[in-house]
C-alpha cells in the first residue's frame, strides 16, 4: 500500500467535504453522547456509594424485624458490646396518617422513632441546621421530608398528629441516610424520638411495624458475629443489610435504570449510523469518477480502499471526540434531570473508561456502516475514466452479508452489553431492527405508490416535487428512517404514560373507589361504616386481613430453606414475608382462577386440611401447584392447608389483592384487621373524611388514590423525564440526518433547478418543488413514525403492562404536526442557497463544492 | 512499444441476444516515440482500443504488450502499478479531481509512483510547479478545477499526465471539450512536450489537424482497423 496517496487523498478529501462530514459526524456524536454521559455518570454514582456507602446506611450492619427483637435475639447482639467501637441505635418504623391541626390536611407518612446516635456515620442535615441533635431531648419535636410540608401545606412550628401524639415540627430534613427524591415523595419521612411511639398509640399487635437495630462496630468481629449467626438471624426471619449489601443494591437499582437509558442512548447510536450510511453511500456517488481517474493514474484498488476507509475513521473518530465531549458536559446535566432518582449526591467526574468505551463504540459503527458504501469504490473500473457509463461490478453478495452480519453482530453485542440482562438486550435489539426495517420498508412502499399513482393533472411544481420522492438518487428513505425513528420513540414513550396514568384516573370514575382505610381492627369495622356512610362514602369492597407466614413448605420447614445458600433472591424474599392473607368465599371480579378449581359451599364443609389459593405468579416462585402442602405460621398458630387453586390477580386495579386467600371458616379466630375501599367522589369530602378519621380513630390509615396517583406520577415524570430527554437526543439525531440529506439533496438538486430556471422556470417555480418535497417528505416521515408508535405503544401496553389501550391521538397528532413542520422547514430551507443565486454563480458554487464530475 | 494482437472486446447483452462485438480482431503495433492517431466515426471502437491498450480493461480476445510487458497475465491491480510508472493520460474531459487544487492533481501521479521511483514530498512539489510552470499555470497553483477555464484545465490534464515521466501517453480527445483557438494550443503544448521528451503518443481524436500531425493514422470503421495512413 502507498501510504504517503492514501494519507494524503484522505486529507485533501476531508478538507474538502469537511461540513458535509462534519454533519455526518453530528449524527454519531449526539449517541456517543448519550452513552458517554450515561455511562460516566453511573460510574461515577458508583463511585460515590463506594465511598460514603457507611454513610448511606449510617452504620456498619442494619437488622430489620417484624417483631420486636426476642430475649434471645436481644442476647445475641448484646455479644458485641466488648467489641471496639460498639454502639448501637435503634428505629422503630411504621406508617401513620399525620395530620396537620393548622392546614387541617392528612397524608399517610413513614415514622421513623429513633433512639440512640443514629447515624454513626455521615450527618443528618436540617433546616435550620443543628436540629438533628436535639431531636432526642426536644419536647415532642418532629422533623419531617420537605415535601410533607408542601404536601400538608404545613409550615415550621406547626402541630401534627400521629395517632394520638402531638408534635411540633421543628423543621425539615434535607438530608438523611438512605433518601431518596422520588422515595420522599411517595413515602415521606417523620423523624420523632422513639421514647413517643407508646404515647402514639399506634403500635399494637397486627400492625405493620419494622423494628431496626443500626450497629456500630469494628469490621472484623463484626464479620465473625455475623458469619456465626446468620442461619439465627435468618430463622428469625431478621434481614441483615451489610454496608456492601446496601451498596450493591443501591447500585443496583440506579445502574439498571441507566441501562434501560442508555439503551435509548443506543438507538440513537444506530439512527445516527444509518443516517451515516445514507450520507457515505451519496458521497461514494459523487466520488465515483473521482476514483476512476485514480484508478487510471495507477492508484490499486487497496489505495483507493484505504484512503476512503481512513476519512471514515476519522470521521468515527472525530464524532466520538465530539461525543464524548458532549457526553462529558452532559455528565453535568444529568443528575439535575435524574436528581430525585440518584441514590448519592454526585459532582460530575470525568471518567476515562465511559468516555473511551463511548468513542471506541462511534469509532467502529462510523466505521462499519460506513463500510457498505466504501466498499464501493473499491469495485470502481479505472475504464469508467474514459466511458462515465460503465458501471463496476458492486461488492459480492458474500461481502454484503458479512457486513450486514457484523453490524447486526455489534448492534445485538452492544445491546446485550447495555441492557441490564441479555433477554432485555436481545429483545432490544429485536424491537430496534424491526423499528428500521419497518421505516424503511414503508418508506420504500410509499415511494413505489407515488410512482405508480402520479399526479397527471396537478401544477407542474407539484408533479416536480412529489416525483424527487421516487426518481433516482431520492431520499425518502433516509429521511423517513432518521426523522421517523425519532418521532416514533417519542411518541411511543408518550403514548404509553398517558395509558398507564389514564389506567389510574380511570379508578377515579364512579364505580372506582378512591380512598383505602388500613388498620381497622375488628371491633372498630362497624363503628367506622357507619362513620363513612355518614359522610356520603360507599364501601366498596372490604376485606379481612390476617398476617401469616410459610412455616414449612414441600416438607421441609422454611427456617432450613432459609438457612440454605442457594435460595435465589426472589424465593428468599418469598419464603421470608409476611403475607397479609385474608378469607374469601368468592372471587374477587380482579381475579381468576388459573389452575385447580375455587372453592364450593360443600368443600368448605369437609376441607381438612384447609384448601388455600396462592396467586400464580408468587406460586411460580415457592414453586407450588394444586395439592402441594403449605404450613402457615398465623401469629403463632400452625394452620396446615393444601393448595386448591392459583390465581391471576389484576395489580393494575385499585382492589383488595391478595397473594394468598383462604376459604371462610379457617382464620376467623386468628387476630386481624379490616381493609376498606370506599367511593367519595369529592375531593374536599375526602380530605375532610380523612380528617376527622384521624382525629376519632387515630390507629386507622387511609390513603388516597390522587396520593396514589401524584406518587405515580411523579415517578413517571422522574424516569420520564430522563427517558425523553434521551429521546430527544433521538430526535435530534434524526434531524442532524435530515440536515445532512438535506444538504446532500441540495448540493444534487442545484443542477437540475438551474436546468429549470434556465428553461424559464420562475424562482417562485423552483421554491414551490423545493417545499412540496420537503412537506410530503414530511407528512410521510411523520405519518410512518406516528403509525409505528400507535403499534408499538399499544403492544407494550397490552402485553407488558396489561392494561386495555387508548390511543392519546391528540398528543401523537401534535407531536407528528410539529415533526413534519420542522422537517418541511429544514427540508425547504435547504433549497435556498440555489434559488438565490443566479444560475450561473450557484453552477459555479456546485462544481467548486464538488459536484461536478470528479 | 505497444503490441497489440486480435484484440477483441464484446460484451454481452441481455435476454440472450448475441453479444455486441465493439472491436474485432485488431492488431498494431506502435513503435517508441512514434505518435499514432486513432480515428474513426462514433462507436467504431476508438475508445475501447485505446482502454485496451492502456490496459484499463480486459479484452475478451486477443493480448497486449505495452513496453515488453504482457497485459494478459496481470491482474488489475499489477496494471495499475504498470500505468503508475509507465502510463499517462490526457482525458476529453479533462478528468481533473475537483476536490484538489491543480498543483495536488499534478502531484497524483508523483505520489503514485512505486516507491523506489516516488520522489521526496519536496521534490514531488518541486516537479509538479515545475510542470505547471511548463504548461504557463505557474501562477494558478493554488486554483481548484472550477476556478480555471476549460483550456486551462486542460492545461493541468497535461501536467499531470507528463509529471510521472512515463513511456507512453494515451490521449482520449483532447481537444473535444475546446474551442479552435484553444484546442490548437493545446495540441501545441501536447506535441512540444511529446517531442521534447520522446514519449510515445497514442491520441484517439476527432480532429483532423491534430491527426494530420501524428506519424501514423488509424482509421477504425465498424470495430476494425480500415486503413492506416502514415504521414511524411
Amino acid at each position: 500500500m502507498n501510504r504517503r496517496f492514501v494519507v494524503a487523498m484522505a486529507r485533501r478529501e476531508l478538507r474538502a467535504s469537511r461540513r458535509r462530514f462534519a454533519l455526518y459526524g453530528s449524527c454519531m456524536a449526539l449517541g456517543i453522547a448519550a452513552l458517554v454521559g450515561l455511562h460516566g455518570l453511573r460510574a461515577t454514582v458508583r463511585g460515590a456509594v463506594d465511598a460514603q456507602s457507611r454513610q448511606l446506611l449510617g452504620a456498619d450492619l442494619r437488622l430489620a424485624s417484624r417483631a420486636p427483637l426476642d430475649a434471645s435475639l436481644e442476647a445475641l447482639v448484646a455479644r458485641l458490646t466488648d467489641v471496639e467501637g460498639y454502639a448501637a441505635a435503634r428505629i422503630t418504623r411504621f406508617r401513620s396518617m399525620a395530620l396537620a391541626t393548622r392546614s387541617g390536611r392528612t397524608r399517610l407518612v413513614d415514622v421513623q422513632a429513633v433512639a440512640g446516635s443514629y447515624p454513626f456515620y455521615g450527618t443528618v442535615r436540617t433546616e435550620p441546621p443543628g436540629l438533628w441533635a436535639q431531636l432526642q431531648d426536644a419536647d415532642h419535636a418532629a422533623l419531617v421530608d420537605r415535601s410533607l410540608l408542601v404536601q400538608l401545606d404545613a409550615r415550621f412550628g406547626d402541630t401534627l398528629t400521629l395517632g394520638e401524639a402531638r408534635f411540633r415540627v421543628a423543621g425539615a430534613i434535607t438530608r438523611a441516610p438512605g433518601s431518596f427524591g422520588v422515595r420522599t415523595q411517595v413515602a415521606p419521612r417523620v423523624f420523632i424520638a422513639r421514647r413517643y411511639v407508646k404515647e402514639t398509640r399506634l403500635v399494637r399487635p397486627g400492625s405493620l411495624v419494622d423494628h431496626l437495630v443500626y450497629l456500630r462496630a469494628a469490621e472484623e468481629p463484626l464479620g465473625h458475629w455475623l458469619g456465626a449467626h446468620r442461619t439465627t438471624l435468618a430463622a428469625a426471619r431478621v434481614r441483615v443489610q451489610t454496608v456492601a449489601g446496601y451498596q450493591k443494591e443501591l447500585t443496583r437499582t440506579f445502574g439498571v435504570l441507566t441501562r434501560y437509558l442508555g439503551l435509548v442512548g443506543l438507538a440513537a447510536l444506530a439512527l445516527g449510523g444509518v443516517g451515516v450510511a445514507a450520507g457515505v453511500r451519496v458521497f461514494v456517488r459523487e466520488k465515483l469518477d473521482t476514483v476512476a481517474v485514480l484508478r487510471a493514474l495507477g492508484a490499486g484498488s487497496g489505495d483507493v480502499l484505504a484512503a476512503y476507509g481512513l476519512l471514515a475513521v476519522a470521521l468515527g473518530a472525530g464524532a466520538g471526540l465530539a461525543g464524548a465531549a458532549l457526553g462529558v458536559a452532559l455528565q453535568w446535566v444529568l443528575p439535575a434531570v435524574l436528581g430525585g432518582l440518584l441514590p448519592v449526591e454526585v459532582d460530575a467526574t470525568i471518567e476515562p473508561t465511559a468516555i473511551a468505551t463511548g468513542i471506541a463504540l462511534g469509532l467502529w459503527l462510523t466505521v462499519i456502516f460506513a463500510a457498505g458504501p466504501l466498499l464501493d469504490l473499491g469495485r470502481v473500473p479505472p475504464l469508467r475514466a474514459l466511458r462515465r457509463d460503465f458501471a463496476g461490478e458492486r461488492t459480492s453478495l458474500r461481502g454484503r452479508a458479512a457486513l450486514v452480519g457484523a453490524l447486526a453482530a455489534t448492534l445485538l453485542a452492544a445491546s446485550v452489553w447495555q441492557a441490564p440482562s441479555p433477554l432485555v438486550g436481545l429483545s432490544f435489539a429485536g424491537g430496534l431492527g424491526a423499528a428500521l426495517a419497518l421505516l424503511a420498508g414503508t418508506a420504500a412502499a410509499a415511494a413505489v405508490w407515488l410512482r405508480r399513482h402520479r399526479l397527471r393533472r396537478a401544477p407542474f411544481w407539484l408533479r416536480q416535487g412529489i416525483a424527487n420522492l421516487f426518481r433516482p438518487r431520492n431520499h425518502t428513505v433516509a429521511t423517513v428512517l432518521a426523522v421517523g425513528f425519532g418521532l416514533f420513540l417519542v411518541s411511543t414513550l408518550q403514548a404509553v404514560r398517558e395509558n398507564v396514568l389514564r389506567q389510574i384516573a380511570i379508578d377515579t370514575r364512579p364505580d372506582r373507589p378512591n380512598l383505602v382505610l388500613f388498620d381497622v381492627q375488628r371491633d372498630q369495622r362497624a363503628e367506622i361504616a357507619a362513620f363513612v356512610t355518614e359522610r356520603g362514602a360507599t364501601i366498596v369492597e372490604q376485606a379481612p386481613l390476617v398476617s401469616a407466614r410459610i412455616a414449612r413448605i414441600a416438607g421441609r420447614d422454611v427456617t432450613d430453606r432459609l438457612g440454605d445458600e442457594t435460595p435465589d433472591r426472589d424465593l428468599r424474599w418469598a419464603l421470608r414475608r409476611e403475607y397479609r392473607t385474608t378469607y374469601s368465599a368468592d372471587l374477587r371480579p380482579s381475579e381468576s382462577v388459573a389452575a385447580g378449581r375455587w372453592w364450593t359451599p360443600q368443600d368448605l364443609a369437609t376441607a381438612k386440611p384447609a384448601a388455600v389459593s396462592i396467586e400464580t405468579e408468587i406460586a411460580g416462585t415457592l414453586g407450588v401447584r394444586p395439592g402441594d402442602r403449605i404450613h402457615w405460621d398465623v401469629q403463632g398458630v400452625l394452620i396446615e392447608s393444601v393448595v386448591r387453586s392459583l390465581r391471576d390477580v389484576d395489580w393494575g386495579r385499585l382492589a383488595t389483592n391478595f397473594f394468598v386467600v383462604f376459604p371462610p371458616g379457617v382464620l376467623e379466630q386468628a387476630p386481624q384487621n379490616v381493609v376498606l375501599l370506599l367511593r367519595l367522589a369529592d375531593a374536599d369530602a375526602r380530605a375532610a373524611l380523612q380528617r376527622d378519621l384521624v382525629g376519632r380513630f387515630p390507629n386507622v390509615s387511609a390513603l388516597d388514590a390522587s396520593v396514589i396517583l401524584f406518587a405515580l406520577d411523579a415517578l413517571l415524570r422522574e424516569v420520564g423525564l430522563a427517558v425523553r430527554l434521551l429521546a430527544l437526543f433521538t430526535l435530534a439525531t434524526g434531524l442532524s440526518i435530515l440536515v445532512a440529506a438535506a444538504a446532500t439533496a441540495r448540493h444534487e438538486r442545484t443542477r437540475e433547478a438551474l436546468l429549470l430556471r434556465t428553461l424559464g422556470a420562475s424562482s417562485r417555480t423552483v421554491r414551490r418543488i423545493v417545499a412540496t418535497e420537503a412537506v410530503a417528505l414530511g407528512a410521510i416521515a411523520a405519518a410512518v413514525g406516528s403509525g409505528l408508535a400507535l403499534l408499538a405503544s399499544w403492544a407494550l401496553v397490552r402485553w407488558l403492562f396489561e392494561l386495555p389501550f387508548d390511543p392519546p391521538l391528540r398528543d401523537l397528532a401534535v407531536l407528528a404536526v410539529g415533526t413534519l413542520a420542522i422537517t418541511a422547514t429544514l427540508g425547504a430551507m435547504s433549497g435556498r442557497p440555489a434559488r438565490a443565486k443566479s444560475p450561473l454563480a450557484a453552477l459555479r458554487e456546485a462544481e467548486l463544492s464538488g459536484t461536478g464530475a470528479g | 512499444m505497444i503490441v497489440a494482437r486480435n484484440l477483441t472486446q464484446r460484451y454481452p447483452l441481455a435476454d440472450g441476444r448475441p453479444a455486441l462485438t465493439v472491436l474485432g480482431g485488431v492488431d498494431l503495433d506502435v513503435a517508441a516515440g512514434e505518435v499514432v492517431a486513432v480515428l474513426g466515426p462514433s462507436g467504431s471502437g476508438k475508445t475501447t482500443l485505446l482502454g485496451l491498450l492502456a490496459g484499463l480493461d480486459q479484452p475478451t480476445e486477443g493480448a497486449v504488450t505495452l513496453d515488453g510487458v504482457a497485459l494478459g497475465a496481470l491482474s488489475e491491480d499489477e496494471r495499475a502499478a504498470l500505468r503508475a510508472e509507465r502510463v499517462g493520460f490526457v482525458f476529453q474531459s479533462f478528468q481533473l479531481v475537483q476536490t484538489l487544487t491543480a498543483l495536488e492533481n499534478v502531484l497524483v501521479p508523483l505520489e503514485l509512483l512505486p516507491a523506489s521511483r516516488r520522489p521526496a514530498p519536496s521534490e514531488a512539489e518541486r516537479r509538479a510547479r515545475d510542470w505547471l510552470e511548463r504548461v504557463g499555470l505557474g501562477n494558478r497553483l493554488d486554483h481548484y478545477p472550477a476556478q480555471l477555464s476549460g483550456g486551462e484545465q486542460q492545461r493541468v490534464g497535461i501536467a499531470r499526465a507528463f509529471a510521472n515521466d512515463p513511456r507512453v501517453l494515451f490521449a482520449d480527445e483532447p481537444t473535444g471539450n475546446l474551442d479552435r483557438e484553444t484546442g490548437g494550443e493545446v495540441v501545441e503544448l501536447l506535441l512540444t512536450l511529446n517531442r521534447e521528451l520522446g514519449t510515445t503518443l497514442v491520441v484517439v481524436t476527432h480532429d483532423s489537424e491534430l491527426a494530420g500531425r501524428a506519424t501514423r493514422i488509424v482509421h477504425l470503421a465498424g470495430g476494425r482497423i480500415a486503413r492506416i495512413e502514415r504521414n511524411t
